[in-house]
C-alpha cells in the first residue's frame, strides 16, 4: 500500500469537527485555509463527509451530547485515520474543567495521535500538528 | 413538507447540523421553528463555582471571536459592583481591544457571507486582510484571538509607544481594505442580486422582537451602547453610530463595512487621547454584597452581563444575554415569505454566534424524521 | 430617558427605586403591578427589553425585567415565592420576550401562563421534568 500511503501523505482530506468549543480554535483552522497559510498548497483539503477523511481535527472540550455524534463520526471515518486534538479543550477542557455538561478529554474517548495545544494554537501550530499526524497514517 | 435546516453548533463556517425547523410550500418558507440547543458548557452555573479572577478567563472563553466583549462586560458588572474604578490610560486600551476586535469579527462575518453566497474569492480575500488586525492583536496584547486587553480593574497590558507607527500601518490597510469592500458589495451584481432584497427585517419587527446589533442598525434602528450606555473611552471619542434603511441583507453588509471604517477612526482617536498614567487599579478578592449590570457593544449587538456578589470572593449569580440570542426571534420574519435558497445566507446575515447563545443549556442533537438538507446541498440551489 | 425621568415613571407601578451610577435604576414590583408598569414602559415607546433574568434566591426566585430606556437601564424586580411561581407572560408587551420566557421556564421552574410556544428551548426532550439546573439544589 506504498502508492497509498503516498497519495494520503501528500493530499491529506481533513474532517474538522467541533464538539461545543468557543470558536477560537476553529476560526484558526478555517484560517489555515485561508491566503496567508494556505493549506490547500500543501494539498490538504477540508471535506464535509468523515467517509473521505484521513485526518480528523477535533476542537472543543467534548459536550455531553456532542459526543454521541462525533463517536458516530469516529466510527463512520475509514483506517487509516488520524486524530489531531486542536486547542487545551480536548486535551485537557481547558477552562471548562468541572463543569458538569462537559465530558472531555478526547482521549478518554478515542485514541488520539497528536495534541496541538494553545489556547487557541496558531494557525502554523495546527499545521504542524496535521504535518506530525501524516506519517501515522502508514500503518 | 417540512425540512430540517443544518447550521452548525456554533458558528455558520461549520459543517453541523441543527436546530431550524422550515416549513416549506413548494419553494417558498411559510414557517421557520426554532429549536436552538448546541453546545451547552454550564458557563453560567461555573461562574458561581469560580473566583472574579478565574471566572474572568471563563467569561472570555464564551465565545472566541468576541473574547473581548465578553470579558470587558463581565469586567465592567464586577467592577461596578466592587465599587472599582478603571484608570484613564486603561479606558483607552480597552477601546482599542475592542475596536480591533470589532474590525476582526465583522471581516469574519463578510467572509463567511461571501462563503454562503457562493464567493469563494471574495472570502478569501476578506480573511487575507483580515490578518492585519490580528496581527495588531497579536502584537499590542500578545495573542491573535484571546488577546486579553482587559483585565479586571484595567487593562492587562500596556501599549507601547514603540508599536504605534506599526499599528497606524495597519489601520491605514483596513481602512483601505474596507472602502475597496464596500465598493465591491454595492456594485457587484452576484452580491446585489443574492443580497438585495433578501431576508428584509423591517424596523417594526425589529424593534418589537428586540433585535440588537447591526441586524437593527441594518432596519434603520438606531441603538449602539457605546454611545447609550458608554463604557470605557467612548463618551469621550467621537463616532457615527452606522444605520441603514432597508433592512436586507445587503443592508446588514453595509453596516458591518461601514462599521469598520468608523472602528479605525476611534482606534486613532484613542491612540492621540490616550493619557498617560497606571493601567490597572486593584480590585478586592471578596466582593461585599451588590448587583449590576454591565453592556457593551460587541460586534454582533449589545451583549450584557448581570452580576450579584455575596460578599466572597464568587459570585451568587451571573446572567449572561448574548447578542445572538436577542436576534433569533428576528430569524422568523426574516425567512418567511423567501426561499430555500436564501436559508444560508440569511441565517449567516444575523451574524449567529452559536457559542454565544447556548453557554447556559444542555444540548442534544435530535435529527427529526423529515428530511435533512446539508448545507453544500442548499448552497447549490443557488447556483 | 434618563435616570430621574425612569425612576419618576416607575414609582407609580413600584418600590424601592434605586438610582445606582449614571444610568441604571432598580426597582422592585410585585404580581398585582408588574404588567401595568411593563406596558406603561411600553407606552412611553421603551419597547426594548435588554433581556429577563432569573435566579434562585433560596426562599423565592427573583425575576428582573431588564429595560432599555434611551439613556438608562431599568432592571425591574419580581419576587416569587418557590410556592407560587406563576406570572403571565410578557409577550403581548413585549414580543421579544419570547425566548427569554422559555429560558425561565426550564432553567428556573416559573410557570408562564400564556405563553405562545412553551415548549423547552435548549433542554433536550429526555431531560426530567422537574430538574431545573438553575437552581442551588441542582449540583451536576
Amino acid at each position: 500500500m506504498g502508492l497509498m500511503y503516498f497519495f494520503r501523505r501528500k493530499s491529506p482530506w481533513i474532517l474538522h469537527y467541533n464538539t461545543g468549543s468557543c470558536n477560537g480554535c476553529d476560526i484558526e483552522v478555517v484560517a489555515a485555509l485561508t491566503p496567508r497559510y494556505d493549506v490547500e498548497r500543501l494539498g490538504m483539503v477540508r471535506k464535509g463527509s468523515p467517509r473521505h477523511a484521513d485526518i480528523l481535527l477535533v476542537t472543543g472540550p467534548i459536550t455531553r451530547q456532542s459526543k454521541d455524534r462525533f463517536l458516530r463520526i469516529y466510527e463512520q471515518t475509514p483506517e487509516p485515520k488520524v486524530v489531531v486534538a486542536v486547542g487545551n479543550c480536548p486535551i485537557s477542557n481547558c477552562v471548562f474543567n468541572g463543569c458538569y455538561n462537559v465530558v472531555g478529554p478526547l482521549d478518554k474517548h478515542v485514541p488520539v495521535d497528536v495534541y496541538v495545544p494553545g489556547c487557541p494554537p496558531i494557525p502554523e501550530a495546527i499545521i504542524d500538528g496535521v504535518l506530525k499526524a501524516l506519517p501515522r497514517l502508514k500503518r | 413538507m417540512t425540512f430540517i435546516l443544518p447550521i452548525g453548533p456554533q458558528h455558520p463556517a461549520l459543517e453541523e447540523p441543527t436546530h431550524f425547523r422550515i416549513e416549506v410550500k413548494g419553494e417558498e418558507i411559510v414557517g421557520v421553528d426554532l429549536r436552538l440547543g448546541y453546545a451547552h458548557r454550564g458557563i453560567e452555573k461555573a461562574l458561581t463555582e469560580r473566583s472574579y479572577a478565574h471566572g474572568f478567563y471563563l467569561s472570555q472563553r464564551v465565545c472566541g471571536i468576541c473574547n473581548a466583549t465578553h470579558s470587558l462586560a463581565f469586567t465592567r458588572a464586577v467592577e461596578s459592583v466592587a465599587g472599582v474604578e478603571c484608570p484613564d490610560r486603561a479606558r483607552y486600551i480597552r477601546v482599542i481591544d475592542g475596536e480591533l476586535e470589532r474590525i476582526h469579527s465583522h471581516l469574519l462575518w463578510a467572509g463567511i457571507a461571501a462563503h454562503e453566497i457562493g464567493f469563494t474569492t471574495l472570502f478569501m480575500l476578506l480573511w487575507r486582510d483580515r490578518e492585519h488586525a490580528l496581527d495588531m492583536r497579536e502584537l499590542l496584547f500578545g495573542h491573535r484571538i484571546y488577546a486579553t486587553g482587559t483585565y479586571l480593574g484595567g487593562a492587562r497590558v500596556d501599549i507601547e509607544q514603540k508599536h504605534i507607527p506599526q499599528l497606524t500601518r495597519a489601520l491605514a490597510e483596513l481602512e483601505k481594505s474596507a472602502k475597496h469592500y464596500i465598493d465591491v458589495c454595492t456594485s457587484d451584481r452576484t452580491v446585489i442580486a443574492r443580497c438585495s432584497g433578501v431576508g428584509v427585517l423591517t424596523k417594526k419587527d425589529a424593534r418589537e422582537l428586540c433585535a440588537v446589533g447591526p441586524t437593527a442598525r441594518a432596519s434603520g434602528v438606531d441603538f449602539d451602547i457605546r454611545r447609550d450606555d458608554p463604557y470605557a473611552a467612548y463618551d469621550e471619542i467621537r463616532f457615527d453610530v452606522v444605520t441603514e434603511r432597508d433592512g436586507d441583507v445587503l443592508a446588514k453588509v453595509v453596516v458591518r463595512l461601514r462599521e469598520i471604517l468608523e472602528s479605525v477612526e476611534i482606534i486613532r482617536q484613542a491612540i492621540d487621547a490616550m493619557p498617560k498614567g497606571p493601567i490597572r487599579a486593584k480590585f478586592p478578592e471578596n466582593v461585599p454584597e451588590n448587583e449590576a449590570v454591565g453592556r457593551v457593544e460587541a460586534p454582533r449587538g449589545e451583549l450584557m452581563y448581570y452580576v450579584r456578589s455575596n460578599g466572597t470572593n464568587k459570585p451568587e449569580r451571573v446572567r449572561i444575554r448574548t447578542p445572538s440570542y436577542a436576534n433569533w426571534p428576528s430569524i422568523r420574519p426574516m425567512l418567511v415569505g423567501g426561499t430555500i435558497a436564501e436559508i444560508p445566507i440569511v441565517v449567516a446575515s444575523i451574524d449567529p454566534c452559536f457559542s454565544c447563545t447556548d453557554r447556559v443549556t444542555i444540548v442534544d442533537v435530535k435529527t427529526g424524521k423529515a428530511r435533512i438538507m446539508t448545507k453544500g446541498e442548499l448552497r447549490g440551489l443557488q447556483k | 430617558m434618563n435616570v430621574n425621568e425612569v425612576a419618576r415613571l416607575i414609582k407609580r407601578y413600584a418600590d424601592d427605586v434605586k438610582i445606582v451610577g449614571a444610568r441604571q435604576v432598580f426597582a422592585a414590583t410585585d404580581k398585582e403591578r408588574y404588567l401595568e408598569a411593563l406596558t406603561a414602559l411600553r407606552d412611553n415607546d421603551l419597547k426594548h427589553l435588554t433581556t429577563i433574568t432569573g435566579a434562585d434566591r433560596g426562599e423565592f426566585i427573583e425575576i428582573i425585567y431588564h429595560i432599555h430606556c434611551g439613556g438608562a437601564l431599568l432592571n425591574l424586580k419580581l419576587a416569587l415565592p418557590k410556592t407560587d411561581l406563576e406570572i403571565e407572560t410578557v409577550t403581548d408587551i413585549f414580543p421579544g420576550a419570547i425566548l427569554y420566557e422559555r429560558d425561565l421556564m426550564e432553567m428556573l421552574g416559573v410557570q408562564v401562563k400564556g405563553h405562545p410556544d412553551p415548549r423547552r428551548l435548549f433542554l433536550p426532550d429526555d431531560w426530567p421534568a422537574g430538574k431545573f439546573p438553575l437552581r442551588k439544589e441542582v449540583k451536576k
